[in-house]
């Protein structure tokens, strides 16, 4: 089986490499035999990755110990779940992923794009190249398929830690918006090799363009619920590299978002627009490079590891097509001038104005995140960066971009008057208002009186604008509110779903806000029976339990679980029964892994680690406020209902889009 | 070729000029305000490595600072009624007591790879405001 599968990707490799010159010598020689054999070796591709992972997936499933992956991150006691999602638990498999989803990919935009235009062709080249490194990549890097000599009889089983809803859902939809971004940049690249002058792909890429963000999007957002949920520290943001590495390339891809709208529109940004995916895509190279080439060392995850072979070929490949890129957009200069904003405080200067803050914020992470490297080599000094350069850095940064989203839709093409500002006031002292009453309540720090009145200004200037559109419509065609708002909805169904987004973002803002200002904790320790007392609730320690699990074969899986059960009461009601616990895995180099609990409302979760527990029940426990945070996630869920409303097929726009 | 542009939008080539000029110096006023924000967030920010030997010889100091080092065997004291952890680490240049007023992270224990955030005080003690562990290669074969 494990032969089939390496074959699998050698051949795969080959393949590729072939679609790849047959799609170049197809466009250069305008020779349609040519450009079909290129899809069709595309084609072939998938068939062979699809078949490669079906074969790790069979393997991982049905516990084939004989492959060394299977056998270093799978045991027999393992849940089916989990087994699955071992797939993409090491750096080969989720190698494998990638490509996967990159091959699939490809043959959709293939079958759709690849003989279409002058730009067809050369997207199949670029495609093609991508997937060839990946093989490339795999095949010389870390092959999922090694084998032992002799099949054992037991796996050495999945880390807990990465045991957990959060680690089955945040890696495939990482890895998912990392290959989608092959995408846009493909298109870019072919604009650019093939020299087509209008801007009709910006329109083909928007979908994939939103395709790879929200996957992103979701990646990022599960991988911090994870991390609050599971890692145990209280928090779902360390501004850890690893973490970093997946901020930067969101960034600049929600740049690319909007910018792509520019060029849409106004035909404006048509530099930007080859720039922009060009780096999104070299970012996502770059996060592999961080998760997986041990250059950038973080204080969490993995320590002193040597630099990996991985980097060698990374670092090439992001030479080259950063050199490629640069050089095609120089030689074509002449082809991607179009017009440019002439005010700032215009619409499109609002645009461009959001085009340089997301990329000066992607350009403060980066900064961040290779500083300690850069200053060992340049100054030669071992020193790094506190979470609250990022605060700093970053936070007034984030706040202008919010602002930016009050602004935008308030204001016209090419330049204010004194009508845009009139719309502008009411939000503005609405929002005023609001942060008065926040203040006379007990908010007094400068940045979270700040952040209310620019998010309070946000949600009023969405409001103002969805009342007005209503009453716009109400008295051109006489339709009731509800009626109208419909009508609203479906008719501009792209910008609501936009508007969508930005209150999601806005809703985070609040969230990431309160949790990080008015975050409160206290250590305890208590008997069983003692109450604490933490912000509104009383928490009574009730009962406590210390048994073996699993201790007949030694598995990740066996440890001895300290568990307590803790009362929560709010007022003289109980709101809810907590579990915090600690796990000592004996098998583990690091044996002690803890579960929190955590008990969640709109206004606040009480997060509960349990530190201690002592074989007569004295119990040591840190028990954490952190106000607001849920609406992180509800805003999570509000920007992808946002992204699916933007994207969803229209009628009028689909038929559009077909006849054009 | 190069003149594209203004061809496509006839105006007076003064005015052009000076509202180019206009963006040119807000895009500068931005670019460093980031820079500054930036360049003063990273001098607020730094968290200097030193290690033992250079933390001892610049004595007693406000400064928050980072050391790294081991943790010595058998040094672990972990008080659980008062939540109180103590434990020394040592490099090359030496070893160094640490306090920390805290939950006891998962990862620490002898020989551990520990770096240690806050302050050298006058006792002779490090007081860490944080404590973070770095976990071993995850991958290794066995």
């Amino acid at each position: 089986m494990a032969d089939i599968g390496s074959w699998a990707l050698h051949l795969s490799l080959a393949v590729s490499l072939y679609g790849a010159i047959a799609a170049l010598m197809g466009a250069r020689q305008r020779s349609r035999s040519l450009v079909e054999s290129a899809e069709k070796a595309l084609w072939a591709v998938a068939a062979l990755v699809t078949l490669a992972s079906l074969i790790l997936l069979y393997s991982l499933v049905t516990h084939d110990f004989q492959i060394k992956y299977v056998y270093q991150y799978t045991s027999t006691q393992l849940r089916l779940v989990y087994r699955i999602s071992a797939f993409w638990a090491g750096e080969e498999g989720s190698l494998l992923l990638w490509l996967w989803f990159l091959a699939i990919l490809t043959v959709l935009v293939a079958q759709k794009r690849g003989r279409s235009g002058p730009i067809g062709p050369y997207l199949l080249v670029t495609l093609a190249v991508t997937e060839a490194f990946f093989a490339l990549l795999l095949l010389a890097t870390g092959n999922p398929f090694e084998t032992y000599s002799a099949r054992p009889s037991e796996g050495v089983g999945m880390l807990p830690l990465l045991e957990n809803l959060g680690m089955i859902l945040h890696p495939p939809l990482l890895f998912l918006g990392y290959a989608s971004y092959t995408v846009p940049f493909a298109f870019a690249l072919s604009v650019l090799m093939s020299g087509q002058q209008n801007s009709g792909w910006v329109k083909a890429v928007r979908r994939w363009s939103l395709f790879a963000w929200i996957s992103l999007s979701a990646g990022i957002l599960t991988g911090a619920w994870w991390s609050y949920v599971e890692l145990g520290w209280g928090g779902y943001w360390a501004w850890d590299p690893v973490e970093n590495a997946s901020l930067i390339p969101w960034l600049i891809g929600t740049a690319f978002l909007h910018s792509a709208i520019m060029e849409e529109q106004q035909g404006m940004h048509r530099i930007w627009n080859m720039v922009l995916p060009t780096l999104a895509f070299l970012l996502c190279l770059f996060a592999t490079l961080v998760t997986r080439g041990g250059v950038i060392i973080s204080d969490l995850h993995g320590f002193s590891r040597h630099v990996q072979p991985i980097v060698y070929f990374l670092l090439a490949f992001m030479a080259i097509v950063l050199g490629v890129t640069l050089s095609l957009i120089y030689y074509r200069r002449h082809q991607l001038g179009g017009s440019e904003a002439e005010n700032l405080l215009s619409r499109e200067g609002t645009f461009l104005l959001n085009n340089l803050l997301f990329c000066a914020a992607a350009l403060i992470v980066f900064l961040g995140t290779v500083y300690p490297v850069l200053a060992q080599a340049l100054r030669g000094v071992a020193v790094s960066l506190k979470v609250s350069f990022y605060n700093r850095a970053l936070g007034p940064l984030m706040m202008a971009i919010i602002c930016l989203i009050g602004i935008c839709p308030m204001i016209g093409w090419q330049r204010l008057t004194a009508r845009h500002w009139r719309n502008l006031v009411p939000p503005a002292l609405a929002a005023l208002v609001l942060t008065i009453m926040a203040f006379s309540l007990g908010v007094t720090e400068l940045f979270p009186l700040i952040s209310t009145l620019i998010c309070a200004f946000v949600i009023f200037s969405l409001l103002a604008m969805v009342a007005r559109d209503l009453h716009a419509r109400h008295r051109a065609t006489g339709e009731n509110y509800p009626r109208a708002l419909i009508n609203v909805l479906s008719k501009a169904q792209r910008r609501y779903g936009a508007h969508l987004v930005h209150l999601a973002i806005v809703l985070m803002a609040i969230g990431v806000t309160g949790s990080t200002f008015y975050k409160r904790e206290q250590l305890v320790t208590l008997k069983p029976g003692d109450w604490a007392v933490i912000g509104d609730y009383r928490v009574q320690y009730e009962d406590y339990a210390i048994e073996t699990l699993h201790p007949e074969s030694a598995t990740y899986q066996s440890r001895i679980r300290y568990s307590t059960t803790l009362g929560i009461y709010q007022g003289q009601a109980k709101a809810s029964t907590l579990v915090p616990e600690i796990n000592y895995h004996w098998v583990l180099d690091n044996p002690w892994v803890t579960e929190v609990a955590i008990h969640s409302s709109l206004k606040e979760d009480l997060y509960i680690i349990l530190a201690d527990l002592a074989e007569d029940g004295r119990a040591g426990f840190q028990m954490i406020i952190n106000p607001l945070v849920n609406w992180i996630w509800i805003g999570g869920g509000v920007l992808l209902v946002g992204t699916l409303i933007a994207a969803w097929p229209q009628q009028r726009a689909r038929a559009e889009e077909e006849g054009g | 070729m190069a003149n594209l542009k203004s061809a496509s939008q006839p105006r007076a080539p003064g005015k052009r000029a000076s509202q180019r000029m206009r963006l040119v110096i807000g895009a500068a006023i931005i670019v460093l305000v980031v820079g500054w924000l930036v360049y003063s967030s990273i001098q607020g920010s730094s968290a200097y490595y030193l290690t033992v030997e250079e933390l001892k010889a610049r004595g007693p100091s406000d400064r928050i600072v980072r050391t790294t080092g081991f943790v010595v065997a058998q040094t672990i004291h972990w008080d659980s009624q008062r939540m109180i952890l103590q434990f020394e680490i040592a490099d090359k240049s030496g070893s160094l007591p640490v306090l920390y007023k805290g939950v006891r992270p998962d990862l620490l224990q002898d020989g551990a790879q520990a770096v240690v955030e806050g302050r050298y005080v006058a006792s002779g003690v490090f007081e860490a405001t944080a404590v973070l562990l770095r976990c071993p290669s995850k991958y290794v074969e066995k």
